[in-house]
């Protein structure tokens, strides 16, 4: 039986996964990206000091991050160093963002693939306050507050607008919670909306405007800062943006987290199922004012204990079956993107996966497959012994069977989101209190101006700018030439992830994870989902389920 | 928890007075990737609905791009909410689309908003919060030309391009039925040029063809004619 997921995420652009599934497990994947971005081409002949404003528009999600590599690479390339508070200011967007992407994800996106919305018609509500004290001190637990959510709930599943619940896995046996669990995970599932709308404020304070933040600059930041006007950013301004994370971390403390490793613990088949290629990969973010990375960059191979040094060098894109003019396996510092599509015209159903068949380039490190993404940052960080990330990841193993390789699985990427949620929102309020306490000491500087004089620069230029994104690592490499930009590659965490094979015939790392699979119902792969979801696929999606000979057996519709 | 200090309100405070849940009476709110050819007409036609016409100072006209839940605070926030936006209802290219109430979510859930932003899963995510806004009106421009293959770039396919001084038009007509003092800054019937920007349609080269805004052709419209039939036919013009 071959399985196509397409798109995979319940939200947001594009994606296709094919397997092929024997005995109930997943045997083969494929991993298709069938949109051409092309931003590359865009670019070229712009100012570099524009080129953020665009990159920051390519993904319906990661705006600040696509902003923040893009300043960081054209910085590099013209050896333009930023003040301390613009080291500040990006700190905390960039962490702002991975706390509200990594819990919206978990429960917006990937918790429906875990608890069952049509359960909480049968929940009683005083078992799911029981259950919610038992997790912890989040004071929303009474029976009365459970009673009217449960309303709430049963009046719109009666309206049959189920919107982003009607993907067909309503009432799955895979979904295994109590239906106060269900009704407990609903509960948190509209708390978390209320809590987002909160968290972009940190956003729209800092960045301008949100979603699209406009005080990026190449050599620091443009937000203003200056204790004595009422239009720009003051210590009071800061302390009210330190109560927010303050309320922000409770909400992970006290619910994300205990909510995850409750999934662990009732699906703990889910901590051994997905492992993956075990190979990780961070570039390391967060510069702190001594000069040290907060998570650190390396490499930590399958099997292996000690970090190795992350050489940007060794990052190459192989194009063997990507849709682009043949090449050998290239560095994006001298990369091209020239597509050669050899695929069927669209609109089509079904895909040769013999030859080229993704828009989707397979980036390498030294020819080697790499996971990037939570898992790899927390791992790597325990690994080198950072010790909140030893502390967190210890007090999470007894949920994930007690053993470290237990992060490596489908339940151990979600983890693993959830702990750098905690460690980074706890990192917010201490980075906004050095911005305060900077501010106080009337260093208000937020730019270098010095290089942004265009006569100043060389004839020719070039360098890279490297970030962890929420989904992994993420890095634009610019080429300049007389005041203008005459190269420019992205290599997206989802291109690292979702890579197609390659040259040598690896499969890339989601095509990997797929191997070994259950799949207890080939009309509703909700299992696949789950593994895909856990790696937080940026791109969205309908579900093909075909059998061997290629002859489909059902469509189900996963996103509208 | 302790009770914190707000943090400062993100928009102009007079703009929640109207409503007795300190909602924003009405916003208009652009949704598409301008990196995606035709995907870019309602952040176009919110660019030209503030160029020509005189709008009240606190009526927010937005720009969401392609992000989802990320809006749920303006929804929120919001009892009139305007959507412009690229459409896809096998029609021809150009032609102007007016969704309301169920209709947007009917027609939305099945995929409608050519970029997928979830803008459906918006909606439900409000409605199930009880945050849903009470009028809700999306104006939009059948595309041609979404991003699709190699066919990348920044600009407006030429139908598109001609739509859109009629859909900034409509919208202004839309937010007066609504209350909004909304005029147009030139005298009615004054013939309006719109610049013209062409993807490279048919050229499969690199990338496609990313023409910034070069003023090659015109579309003309003249104030007042922009108007809608109700549901979602295509307007006469």
């Amino acid at each position: 039986m071959k399985i196509v997921v397409d798109p995979v995420t319940r939200i947001e652009g594009h994606l296709r996964i094919q397997a092929q599934v024997t005995d109930g497990k997943v045997t083969e994947a494929w991993s298709t990206s069938p949109m051409y971005r092309g931003i590359e081409q865009v670019l070229i002949g712009r100012d570099p000091r524009d080129a953020w404003v665009f990159t920051q528009r390519i993904c319906g999600v990661c705006t600040t991050v696509s902003a923040l590599a893009s300043v960081r690479a054209v910085e590099s390339a013209l050896g333009i160093r930023i003040p301390d508070n613009a080291r500040i200011l990006r700190n905390v967007m960039a962490a702002a963002q991975h706390v509200h992407d990594h819990l919206v994800h978990f429960y917006h996106l990937h918790g429906p693939d875990w608890f069952d919305v049509t359960g909480c018609a049968d929940a009683d509500p005083a078992e799911a306050a029981a259950l919610q004290r038992s997790l912890s001190e989040w004071p929303e637990n009474t029976v009365e507050h459970f009673t009217e959510v449960k309303k709430r709930v049963t009046e719109f599943l009666g309206s049959g607008q189920l919107g982003m619940f009607a993907d067909g896995y309503a009432g799955h046996p895979a979904h295994r919670l109590t239906p106060h669990g269900d009704l407990l995970f609903m509960d948190h599932y509209l708390q978390a909306l209320a809590w987002q709308r909160d968290a972009v404020r940190i956003h729209a304070v800092l960045g301008g405007k949100n979603p699209h933040p406009q005080t990026y600059l190449v050599g620091g930041m443009s937000t203003p800062l200056d204790p004595s006007s009422p239009a720009a950013v003051t210590p009071e301004v800061l302390d009210g943006l330190r109560a927010l994370t303050r309320r922000m971390r409770t909400f992970v403390e006290q619910v994300y987290l205990p909510d995850v490793l409750y999934l662990a613990r009732q699906y703990p088949e889910w901590t051994r199922i997905g492992r993956g290629v075990g190979n990780l990969m961070s570039c390391g973010d967060f510069p702190q004012a001594d000069g040290t990375l907060l998570v650190p960059a390396g490499i930590l191979r399958s099997g292996g204990t000690s970090v190795e040094e992350l050489d940007e060098q060794r990052i190459t894109e192989d194009v063997s079956r990507a849709w682009y003019a043949r090449a050998e396996p290239a560095r994006p510092a001298t990369a091209t993107t020239v597509p050669a599509y050899t695929g069927p015209t669209p609109p089509w159903t079904d895909l040769d996966t013999d030859g080229a068949y993704s828009w989707g380039k397979a980036p390498r490190y030294g020819g080697q497959v790499m996971e990037v993404g939570p898992l790899a940052r927390i791992a790597i960080a325990r690994a080198g012994g950072v010790a909140r990330v030893v502390e967190l990841v210890d007090g999470a193993l007894p949920s994930l069977g007690g053993d470290l390789e237990a992060l490596r699985s489908t339940l151990g990427r979600m983890t693993a989101r959830a702990l750098e949620t905690l460690w980074f929102v706890e990192r917010l309020d201490a980075w906004l209190a050095e911005l305060s306490d900077n501010i106080t000491s009337g260093d208000l500087r937020i730019a270098d101006p010095a290089g942004l004089d265009r006569a100043s620069w060389p004839a020719r230029a070039s360098g890279y700018g490297l970030t962890e994104a929420p989904r992994g690592a993420l890095g634009h490499w610019v080429r300049i030439a007389d005041g203008e930009l005459t190269g420019y590659q992205i290599v997206i965490p989802s291109t690292w992830n979702g890579s197609p094979r390659d040259g040598q015939g690896q499969r890339g790392a989601w095509e990997q994870a797929l191997l070994g699979v259950p799949v207890a119902d080939g009309d509703r792969p909700l299992e696949v989902l789950r593994l895909l979801h856990s790696f937080d696929p940026c791109m969205a999606c309908a579900v093909h389920v075909v059998d061997p000979e290629g002859t489909r057996l059902a469509d189900v519709t996963v996103v509208p | 928890m302790s009770p914190a200090p707000e943090p400062p309100a993100d928009g102009p405070a007079a703009r929640r007075a109207a409503d007795p849940r300190g909602r924003t009476a009405t916003a208009v709110l652009a949704l598409g990737n301008v990196l995606a050819g035709d995907d870019g007409v309602g952040q176009a036609a919110a660019a030209e609905l503030v160029r020509v016409h005189v709008l009240p100072q606190d009526l927010p006209v937005l720009d969401g791009g392609v992000l989802g839940l990320h809006l749920l605070g303006l929804l929120h926030d919001t009892r009139r909410l305007l959507v412009l936006d690229a459409v896809d209802v096998g029609r021809p290219p150009g032609t102007l689309v007016r969704l309301r109430g169920e209709q947007v979510r009917s027609r939305l859930a099945t995929g409608l908003s050519a970029h997928r932003i979830g803008f459906a899963e918006l909606l439900s995510a409000a409605r199930l919060r009880g945050e849903e806004p009470e009028h809700l009106v999306v104006l939009g421009v059948q595309a041609s030309v979404v991003g699709r293959g190699t066919r990348v770039g920044i600009g407006l396919s030429g139908p598109v391009a001609r739509a859109v001084p009629a859909l900034a038009d409509a919208a202004a007509e839309e937010l007066r039925s609504w209350g909004c003092p909304v005029t147009f800054r030139v005298p009615a019937g004054t013939p309006r040029p719109y610049p013209e920007a062409v993807l490279g349609l048919g050229d499969p080269g690199p990338g496609g063809t990313a023409l910034g805004n070069p003023a090659a052709g015109a579309g003309t419209t003249t104030p007042g004619t922009g108007s809608l039939r109700a549901g979602h036919e295509p307007a006469g013009s």
